[in-house]
This record gives structure tokens, sequence and C-alpha cells, in this order.
């Protein structure tokens, strides 16, 4: 061997051995640590676990506890231990962003902290700095096709008179559900700040309602029974009917399509904000985004490039689909909640 | 003895309503146990097949086992610690007169009148004051709060019809109080003891309402899974996981109604 190559090997050999510990202390970097994730439970859980905790634990060595709760307990639990939050990562729908925000409960999160956040789309990010948006579901009318015969095409076709005694309504208690009120003021030349058409269609159709379900259980069941023909859902759930074998439709009004966000929240004085940006981060990648659209046909907020046997089960599946999604003002839609559901309550009871 | 139209009707609707009502009590659970069987993949009654693929699911589902498992200890200390605090409380109100009996025994069955949600919040709260959140402990207080209404008022009862002449005469033996407690009492009283903490057993390892508010730390109770869980998937695991719920709980009392027998229990 020359002297020259020698010399080559041995100084790549040293620099090589004295590297090692260094790249794979930076592979490893959260090892030892665990991240509190305020989960939603069941399959939402399991595929976080699989498509963003699983394979930033192989990358990272971090560990993630994921606590199975609702938002609403999850809320009063940060808002009870602001100075020691139980969770380091707080996830949200839109709705309760603001209650999140009010509560100041959580912190800004930038492309500097979160690189895919670059990747998010536009539109989709509705707090500024505060939230990752990493999944979108609407809430759109379905019918049976086998017990309609006209088939639907807006919201405020639910109020049609050949629909009397078959729609199923959520109970105006949910936030994000009830976005149909909305879409029916808005379809009919009122706005959110101005309710009144959809509160008098409302009226006019009352005969139309079979129920107001009290949860998704419920409606879905309303479905399966065929005690409904029509009513609305999120899309996710209107494609679990499908799968069941009920001909279910989804539709997409043309004037405009309502639905929410979910975001996943960094908690002020969490105790490991580097590995919760991680997470998030892993969470934004197309590995991460695409877990939530194949367990539960959930839309995607960033430039993923969806499968086709997902995307044509997808709301936002397309850009023409993406600029039907109606922008919501969460701070007035909340603010107005309480008026809201007093209204809602006075006229189905009249 | 003569039993006129008006006896006959009386017997008839008597049996009509126990029918009824117990076949309302009893479906809703029997109808999960027969759902959950089904080889299907929706909640279809009548079930499409016979199959055990969700309990199988069920058990190999670590979320849901180890909700089982934090939910079953988390019942069995609280039903024991309910026991030992509920009778304490319920023998001093019993047997003694003291300054601010009427107080305590208000505040033993307050937490009956207080809605759950109010009293998870509240207690949230008071452990966060404390500095104890992020422990097992808010779980198991919140859930003794919830039980020991329960067992204060049947070892009341048991404490109340007991007839107290065998104490008297352990007594007039010069036995300590502590023995006659031990050897007379507790005996005598033992069927609504374990009444009490078949009570406090299934208060807790029911619950959800508190329970949501007071988990930490990945130890979420089954109650609180399985809500959590409907909120996004409804298939037939859900019956299967309800079942395994309904199990455990009957065999807790059986196993009672085995070690003591069930003409004592009832």
């Amino acid at each position: 061997m020359k002297r020259r190559t020698f010399l080559k090997l041995a100084t790549a050999t040293t620099m090589s051995t004295l590297a090692a510990p260094y790249v794979h202390a930076q592979e490893k970097k959260f090892a030892g640590i665990t991240l509190r994730f305020g989960g939603w439970g069941g399959l939402y859980d399991e595929t976080i676990q699989k498509y963003v905790a699983a394979p930033l634990e192989e990358r990272t060595g971090l560990k993630v506890q994921i606590t199975a709760g609702t938002q609403s307990a999850d809320l009063v639990k940060l808002v009870a231990n602001k100075e020691n939050p139980p969770f380091d990562v707080y996830q949200a729908d839109s709705a309760y962003m603001v209650e999140a925000l009010k509560a100041d409960l959580i912190q800004e999160v930038t492309e500097a902290e979160v690189p895919n956040i670059k990747r998010i789309l536009p539109g989709f990010r509705e707090y500024g700095e505060y939230g990752v948006p990493y999944s979108v579901f609407t809430y759109i009318p379905i019918y049976n096709s086998e017990l309609v015969e006209q088939p639907l095409t807006t919201y405020t076709d639910l109020t049609r008179p050949d629909l009397e005694g078959r729609v199923a309504l959520p109970a105006a208690t949910f936030d994000t559900w009830s976005l149909y009120l909305l879409a029916l003021a808005e379809e009919n030349g009122g706005s959110i700040s101005n309710m009144e058409p959809a509160y008098s269609l409302l009226e006019q159709a009352k005969s139309n309602i079979l129920a107001l379900a009290q949860s998704t259980v419920a409606m879905i069941q309303m479905f399966e029974t065929k005690e409904a023909s029509a009513g609305v859902i999120s899309d996710a759930r209107g494609h679990e009917l499908r799968t069941k074998g009920h001909p279910i439709v989804s539709v997409y009004p043309p004037q405009g399509i309502y639905g929410a966000t979910s975001y996943m929240n960094v908690v002020k004085n969490a105790k490991h904000p580097e590995a919760a940006f991680a997470f998030l981060d892993q969470m934004l990648s197309d590995e991460g985004m695409l877990g939530l659209p194949r367990a539960l046909r959930l839309g995607v907020t960033t430039d993923v490039k969806l499968p086709d046997e997902i995307a044509k089960d997808l709301t936002f599946n397309t850009p023409e689909r993406i600029a039907l999604k109606k922008k919501v003002d969460w701070q007035k839609w909340m603010a107005d909640r309480s008026a809201r559901i007093e209204r809602i309550n006075k006229i189905l009871r009249g | 003895m003569r039993y006129d139209f008006t006896d006959y009707v009386l017997i008839v609707a008597g049996a009509v309503t126990r029918v009824a009502v117990y076949a309302l009590l009893a479906l809703p659970a029997a109808l999960v146990v027969v759902l959950s069987f089904t080889s299907g993949e929706t909640m279809d009654f009548p079930p499409a097949g016979f199959s055990m693929q969700w309990y199988q699911k069920a058990f190999e589902s670590e979320p849901f086992m180890s909700a089982l498992w934090t939910s079953t200890y988390v019942a069995v200390i609280v039903a024991i610690a309910a026991l030992v605090i509920g009778f304490a409380a319920a023998f001093a109100i019993n047997r003694f007169d003291f300054p601010g009996k009427g107080l305590l025994q208000a505040l033993a069955f307050s937490p009956l009148i207080v809605p759950a949600v109010v009293l998870g919040i509240g207690l949230l709260y008071l452990f966060a004051w404390m500095n104890l959140i992020q422990t097992m402990f808010p779980l198991f207080a919140g859930h003794l709060v919830l039980a020991i209404p329960y067992v204060v008022r049947t070892v009341l009862a048991s404490l109340t019809l007991h007839n107290r002449v065998l104490e008297e005469a352990a007594m007039n033996l010069r036995a300590s109080p502590l023995r006659v407690v031990r050897r007379i009492t507790l005996p005598l009283i033992l069927p609504g003891l374990l009444s009490a903490a078949i009570f406090a057993f299934v208060t807790s390892f029911g619950n959800v309402t508190v329970s949501v508010f007071l988990t930490y730390g990945g130890n979420v109770t089954l109650p609180v899974q399985l809500f959590t869980y409907l909120d996004h998937s409804y298939n037939p695991l859900v019956a299967a996981v309800s079942s395994i719920m309904i199990f455990v709980t009957l065999a807790v009392i059986l196993t009672i109604e085995r070690l003591i027998g069930a003409e004592t229990l009832s």
C-alpha cells in the first residue's frame, strides 16, 4: 500500500470512529424522552401511533405516550394545570382552538421549528402561527339513494317537503357539526352575522326533522336502520356507511362545503417542546399525513400526493373541490354559540 | 282463598310489569353480548353469524387491555377503601350521637346530588391545586368519592336492621368494643358489607364522567377508552369490549356469591 493511500484510509477510519457516537446521538436525539400526547382514542390514536409515533421513535428514540380523552376534558385539564400541563401536545378542532387561544394554553409554531409547515395548503391554517392543521373533515348533506328519489344538491335541499320526517340533524350543541346552519344561512342570502334565513328555513321545515342526534353513533344508527333518509354527517362517516353496504350518497354543494380542521398544538410550559416540534413535523410528513386518510378517510392539509384509491373517497381531492371549502369565522361562530343553541331549541320546541 | 276478577287483573298486571321491568333491565346487556359474537363487520341484529373474531381483536388490542387492567385494579382498590371508610362512617352515624352528625351524614351522601361532570371538574381543580394531578391518586380519590355514598347507605341499612342483642351479650361478657365489632358486628352484617363492596366496584368500574377528567399518563380506564373509541369507530369491537366489562362485573358478583352464598347476600 502506498503511503498516501494508507494515510487517507487511516484518516477516514479515525474520523468515522470519532464521528460515529455524535451521528448516533443526533439520530437518537430524543432517547429517554417521553412526549405526552392528548389522544382522541380508538382507531384515531392507533393510526397516529403507527404513522407518527412509531417511525419517530425508530428514528429519534422519542417515546410517545398517548392518553385517550376528549378535547373538552383535555382543555379543562390544561386550564387547571397551566404551570404544569399534563400534555406536551394538545389536539383541538377549529372550534376548540378558539377556546385554547382564549385560555392562552398554546404556543406559536413556525416553519423554523416545524419545517413541514411550508407544505400546508393555503387557507388551511386558520389561526396564523398558532396550531398545526393536520386533518380536515367536512359536514356535508348525505342521503340514501334507495329512499330519496330526487337527489339532493345543496344543504337547503334538506328542507324540501318530500323529506318530511326523514331528516336527521345533529344537536345544536355540536359546534362544528352544526355548521349546516351556517350553510343554510349563506345559501339563502344570510351570513354568520345574519343567521335569520337559516332559522326561518328550519322553522318552516321543522316537520322534516326526524331527530337531533346527540352522538355520531346515534346518527349512524338512524341511517343503518333506514329511519333517516337524509341528513348531515361528516364525510368520513358517510364513507363508513357506504363501506357497510348502505347506499349513501355524499353531496358536495356547489355554493360551498362547510367543515373544520383538526390541529396539533404545542402546549405552553410543555416539558419537551423540541420533541413536540419533531412530532408535529412527522405528522406533516408524507408518512404521517397519509395515516388518517388511510384509516378513517379524513382529509389532508398538505400537498401530499394521495393514492387514487384514497383520493376518490375524500371530499377535498381536487383543486376545484378545495376551492369550495368555506372559510368560517370561528371566533364569531363560538361567540354566538349560546344564542344559537337557545334559538334552535326555541324553534324545535315551538 | 277466593280470588275475584280484580285480584286476577292485579296478578296478571303484576306479572306483566315484572316481566317488562326484568326485560328492560336485562335486554340491553343481552343484546350487546349477542352482537359481540357476530361474524359480520357491523352491529346489525340479528348477527350475520357466529364468530369470536371481535373478542380476539379486543384481547389483542393493547389500549383496551391496558385500560381493562387499569379499571380493574382501580375498582378493586376503591371497593376496599370505600368499604373501610364507609363502614367507619356508617358505624359512627348509627351508634353515636355527636356534634356534626347531621353534617357528616349530609357530606357522605353529597356526591350523589352533585352532577358527576361538576364533581369531576371540581376534583380536577382540587388536585391541581394540591399539585397531585399527574399521579393516579386523583382517579382513586374521584372514584372513592363516588363510591362512598353507596357504601355508607348500604352498611347503614345493615347496621340499623341487625339485632344488637348479641353485641350487648358479648359486651356483658367483657369483650372489648373492638373485639365485639370484629367478632360479632362484622360477621353479622357481612352480606351488607359485600353488597356495598359490589356497589363500590361497579360504580368505579363503569364510570366515565369523572374518570375522563382525572386520568393521566396513559392510565385510561376502560369506559373512557370505549367512549373515545366510539367517537371515531362503530363496529362490533365495541360490543365485545362491553361484553368483557359485563363478564368482569358478573365474575366479581359471582365470586362473592360463591364465597358467602346467594341467600346470605340477598
